[in-house]
């Protein structure tokens, strides 16, 4: 097991973001995690990445609780922008292979290339198309245990999105795990192994796709419109 | 460790070219006011580079403690927090790219005072006074030590600067222990920032007063210049405790 | 490629896979793409990838030399009787649909015969 999730809650001023969860995750999958907007799945997956601390229960990695060392492993990518200002394309690389020794910079300069970015283009300045391209390119050039990716395909044309898949699917395979947030379940249909529908924080099912087609002949969005 | 320290000394870029630009104007407005005998243009300049270098020395450690917190307070809370670096590494790298980017600032303004000064000489009596000034200086550092008087001078000047420095880190330490203790209490509040400043002056209202209980201490006595030795010690030892909170406090509980 | 929702994705993209053995895109002998590129192609995992593969060959369509790839099968009747039987499978489907609208052997023969390919 890659990772285990005991009873993990996080609980904000009042509301809880994350409720009861348990779940566990294997090597070679891939896991779309999906919900509306305000779910929990940012914050679910804040944890694992370590970046949020939990509430109460527990998360472990590779069978023990998870600490700062993991994040050697563990691949995170935020929906957000967040790199520093002042970098540069050819800066986030360095600043990947300063800290991440999965980091392949040969890869990450050739994907930089494949996705029409520059490396003097100014990080701030990119469309979110581009920024949304870069953030995935340095993070899937890691050769990541976990991958955690959050919302990757939100806000961006269509063609940046066939890309991003593309790049996910070449990157996929039987060492590594990959963990997808995201409310467009006709984009990733095809290629989720499991889908974890969560809502107000708790997980509600969690279904291996191919086996629902062939067991009950369900698509994502039949399971998604009974779940929820 | 080192490559924390690389990117937390990037931060504080655009103060230093700031500062650098700010010293260059104020360095040839300086040597313009020598040479064309405005000695209003020269004084002023001169005040502003003496008022600056102590004001600077102080904003480069507030700003460090500015960079944590909006290091908090963004997204860009990623870069640090998803790296596999333990709290420790990150606080410390902090701690001294800050102390890294003071000894800059004093490097760069004790280097403007030596031109200044050099310029002032030459101005005045030319080459040959420099060459003597030189040589007192020189004679100064060699045989400061063995001289009573000129060496407890200097060993004051060093005493003074390291109390300094003591009471700079300190600030620097509340400073961190008030953004991570706002930054746990009040996520994502708008008041946090706020938060931070008052408990900054809470924390170190507690500094003092632990202080001064330590210079009540009979047979203690008080250092004319900078901070006595049982001063020095209580505060460094603050610092360590502060630091160590405020890592296993970031450690348990902060969230980005 | 389009996918039908909750038809298994494995079995349409073998489908789409003996399309292109029938149609002759992909020749007997030649190299399938491995499944990394499968994946890309047809976005899927590489769980569903490594499992068209595997019933692909279980059936004989295609064969794998280790280390190198997964080639397409040389036994070339192999895809006329394919060719054959996915024709057949249309035509049964066809012709229930028709017997359900109540349209008899003849009537369809007529009306096969009387179809105007549609212009492109």
């Amino acid at each position: 097991m890659i990772l285990e999730c005991k009873d993990l809650t996080k609980t904000f001023v009042g509301k809880r973001a994350v409720s009861n969860v348990n779940l566990s995750m294997e090597k070679g999958r891939i896991y779309g995690l999906l919900g509306e907007n305000g779910s929990g799945k940012t914050t679910w997956m804040k944890m694992t990445a370590g970046l949020t601390k939990p509430s109460s229960g527990e998360i472990l990695y590779k069978d023990h609780p998870l600490c700062y060392r993991d994040k050697a492993e563990i691949a995170y990518m935020s929906t957000e922008p967040f790199y520093y200002d002042y970098m540069k394309v050819e800066d986030v690389g360095q600043y990947y292979q300063d800290f991440f020794e999965d980091f392949d910079r040969e890869k990450f300069n050739g994907l930089v290339e494949k996705a029409g970015l520059e490396n003097r283009m100014k990080v701030r300045n990119l469309s979110s198309g581009m920024g949304a391209k870069l953030k995935i390119v340095a993070t899937m050039s890691r050769k990541a245990v976990l991958c955690l990716l959050d919302e990757p395909l939100n806000g961006i044309d269509y063609k940046a999105r066939e890309e991003i898949i593309s790049l996910i699917l070449s990157e996929a395979g039987e060492d590594n795990t990959i963990v997808i947030s995201t409310h467009l379940l006709e984009e990733v249909e095809s290629f989720i192994d499991e889908a974890i529908f969560i809502k107000s924080g708790e997980v509600l099912k969690v279904a291996d796709l191919e086996r629902e087609r062939i067991t009950s002949g369900r698509s994502l969005t039949d399971i998604y419109m009974d779940v929820m | 460790m080192g490559k924390l320290i690389k990117y937390e000394w990037k931060k504080q870029r655009t103060s230093r070219m700031v500062m650098l630009v700010g010293l260059a104007v104020c360095l040839l407005a300086f040597i313009w006011g020598l040479i064309f005998e405005s000695d209003s243009v020269a004084t002023c300049s001169l005040g502003l580079m003496l008022c600056g270098s102590f004001l600077l020395l102080l904003y480069t450690g507030v700003e460090s403690i500015l960079v944590l917190n909006r290091d908090l307070k963004t997204k860009q809370s990623y870069m640090l927090w998803m790296v596999p670096k333990s709290i420790w590494e990150i606080f410390g790298a902090k701690f001294l790219a800050a102390i890294l980017q003071m000894l800059f600032v004093f490097a760069l303004f004790f280097g403007a005072g030596c031109i200044s000064l050099i310029s002032a000489l030459y101005a005045s009596g030319g080459i040959r006074q420099i060459a003597e000034a030189c040589t007192r200086i020189f004679e100064f550092l060699v045989t400061g030590t063995t001289d009573y008087n000129k060496g407890a001078i200097f060993l004051n000047l060093i005493w003074f600067a390291f109390s300094f420095f003591v009471a700079w880190t300190e600030v620097i330490m509340i400073g961190f222990l008030a953004v991570v203790l706002s930054r746990t209490l009040l996520i994502r509040s708008r008041f946090a920032g706020f938060f931070a400043v008052i408990l900054f002056f809470v924390i170190n209202w507690i500094a003092e007063r632990g202080s001064y209980l330590v210079t009540q201490i009979p047979g203690l006595e008080v250092s004319p210049i900078g901070m006595n030795v049982w001063e020095i010690f209580y505060y460094l030892i603050f610092c360590v405790v502060v630091f160590a909170v405020t890592c296993v406090l970031a450690d348990r509980k902060l969230s980005v | 490629m389009e996918y039908s929702a909750g038809t298994p994705i494995y079995l349409q993209v073998i489908r789409e896979l003996q399309k292109k053995m029938i149609k002759g895109e992909l020749k007997p002998g030649d190299k399938m793409p491995s499944s990394r590129e499968l994946a890309v192609l047809y976005k899927v995992n590489q769980n569903t990838a490594a499992r068209i593969y595997r019933e692909m060959e279980s059936e004989g369509y295609c064969y794998t030399k280790r280390g190198i790839g997964t080639f397409v099968s040389e036994e070339e009747n192999m895809f006329e009787n394919l060719k054959k039987e996915m024709a057949e499978e249309l035509l049964k489907n066809f012709m229930h649909e028709m017997k359900d609208l109540g349209f008899q052997k003849g009537d369809i023969l007529c009306q096969v015969a009387d179809y105007k390919e549609e212009q492109e």
